[in-house]
């Protein structure tokens, strides 16, 4: 073995900086987030979205009432209910899209070929999602209490971090998604299956409280269902963490469920 | 050049030692045998070529060397250390270009290689890299920009971000021109002059007979010859082979320049001039 010890000390150990795992966390990390910036397309649609959205959505002009009885205007719950869907968005395309094409094309088996983990390129793809997540969270937030003048009575921190941090579980289950899917073409109809009931069902954009009962118990399961939930008790009750176990819950449920599977059945080659 | 060989390992205490060596290994998908026990040394310093045609197992022993697929049987051992077992040491000593693997589309030719780097842990020079395969003057460009010859330069490069002793090549010219061809193995060589040991898959018998110290000829899993070129050669001659000889006067490649008024350098023939004066009138 030492002449083996010897080949790593004269070949590359000579210019090594740091351990490839985190080397290559940081690189692939930093490497996602110009993909990002440098898809002008890619980035107005992603950062533009929130805007268009509340610029359609602001004329439904009517008012809802509050679990505790008091009455607002759409725009107070619809701001956080679109804040929750732009985190699932954000966690779901920005990991199916990009992932199944860097599979497709052997870019991850390229990486995979290096001494880098898997673990690091998933980390790497995980924490620049949760930046694209907080900064489009942030832009929803500011355009939709600023300009459209939502009244959202909570915490603006606790909204802000709890969404950001609820887009977790949907890069969990893009990651899965990607796992399972056999080419390509498979990732958007599978987004399909997510989005449409989670637009419907989950209270984001349509009161839940019309839906027939086995149809509210079937959809106050979906991951989007407990992340609109949590962010419309902050930003409307007020409430804080304390209050929000079963969404919590909820949310941990799916983030971990899918995070098992994903290390189960996610290969990079 | 910057990318001169590390010394040590292809003399002294490395010189016992095979830079590879593949012992009984097998492949098998499902209820098909794709590599059926091979075994075969590579020395520190050879280019050693696998030959065969699509289907006999190239590929899937190159996995199994990179690490990427795990061996049914068998093992793999770069510079001694047991790939199975040491992934991410054998790896340090390993470059790889390996076929149906890309680059990606957002970053520059010098990012790529950065990127690569610090999947190694290392920090290479992107400059003399680019250099080494004429692509100096482009730091800045995408992959996309590059001809198809270009491209296959730019992942010989990548494939030595991490200063390896070891390259792999797979099929490492397929698709090229002839002349982009003799372009890769000019640099092929003189990563071999540079110490490296070289192993590349090919399925043309020209570039393993001009590139390769030892070929092995792989066919349906098995290895059903390793040594020489000439000597596997003189082997067939030896049994009474004799190849049918037809001169001509002129080939297809003659009728195909004629015809496309260019030669390999791209320059126009005569009988390209006639055609387009002629046509002129």
């Amino acid at each position: 073995m030492a002449t083996s010890e010897a080949i790593l000390a004269h070949g590359s150990a000579a210019r090594r900086t740091s351990p490839p795992w985190w080397s290559g966390l940081v690189a692939a990390t930093i490497s996602e987030i110009k993909s990002l910036y440098r898809e002008p397309a890619a980035l107005a649609f992603t950062l533009g979205q929130p805007i268009v959205l509340l610029v359609i959505l602001v004329a439904f002009d009517f008012h809802t009432t509050l679990p505790n009885g008091k009455v607002v205007p759409y725009l107070d719950v619809l701001v956080p209910g679109l804040i929750a869907f732009i985190g699932m968005t954000v966690g779901l395309n920005g990991v199916l899209f990009p992932l199944s094409r860097y599979k497709e094309r052997g870019i991850l088996r390229r990486v995979a070929a290096t001494p880098m983990p898997t673990g690091s390129f998933v980390v790497a793809m995980i924490v620049s999602r949760l930046l694209i997540a907080l900064a489009v969270t942030l832009i929803t937030w500011v355009f939709g209490v600023y300009v459209f003048g939502a009244d959202l009575t909570g915490s603006a921190f606790l909204l802000i971090a709890f969404a950001t941090i609820g887009s977790l579980a949907f890069i969990a289950l893009g990651i899965v998604m990607v796992a399972f899917a056999r080419s390509e073409d498979d990732v958007a109809p599978l987004m399909m299956l997510v989005l449409i009931p989670s637009i419907l069902f989950s209270g984001a954009f349509l009161d839940r409280s019309g839906l027939p009962d086995w149809l509210h118990w079937i959809t106050s399961g979906l991951p989007l269902t407990f992340l609109t939930d949590a962010v419309q008790q902050i930003a409307n009750l007020g409430h804080g963490l304390s209050d929000l176990g079963t969404d919590i819950l909820g949310l941990a449920i799916w983030c971990v469920g899918a995070t098992i599977l994903a290390a189960w059945r996610f290969k990079m080659a | 050049m910057a990318i001169a060989a590390p010394d040590g390992w292809q003399t002294g205490a490395g010189a016992a030692q095979p830079a590879l060596r593949v012992a009984d290994l097998h492949k098998r998908y499902g209820k098909f045998d794709a590599v059926r026990g091979i075994s075969f040394d590579v020395q520190p310093g050879e280019i050693f070529g696998l030959l065969g045609p699509n289907g006999a197992g190239k590929t899937s022993t190159l996995e199994m060397v990179t690490g990427l697929r795990d061996a049914t049987a068998g093992k793999v051992e770069i510079f001694g250390i047991d790939i199975a077992r040491h992934r991410a040491e054998a790896r340090a000593l390993l470059g790889v270009q390996l076929q149906e693997s890309d680059f990606f589309d957002h970053l520059t030719l010098k990012e790529q290689l950065e990127f690569l780097g610090a999947c190694y842990g290392v920090k290479p020079d992107t400059g003399a890299l680019l250099g080494y395969v004429d692509l100096g003057d482009r730091p800045n460009w995408r992959l996309k920009q590059l001809s198809g010859g270009q491209q296959q330069r730019f992942a010989l490069a990548a494939a030595l971000v991490n200063d390896p002793p070891l390259v792999l090549l797979d099929e490492p010219s397929t698709g090229l021109d002839p002349t982009a061809r003799r372009q890769l193995w000019s640099l092929i060589r003189r990563l071999q002059e540079g110490g490296r040991t070289i192993v590349l898959s090919t399925h043309y018998m020209e570039e393993a007979e001009e590139l390769c110290d030892r070929v092995a000829v792989m066919d349906r899993g098995v290895i059903a010859g390793i040594d020489t070129p000439l000597a596997l050669i003189h082997e067939l001659i030896a049994t009474g082979f004799k190849r049918e000889v037809v001169v001509r006067d002129a080939t297809l490649e003659d009728v195909f320049l004629h015809l496309t008024g260019n030669t390999l350098e791209g320059e126009p023939t005569d009988g390209r001039q006639k055609e387009n004066s002629h046509g002129n009138q």
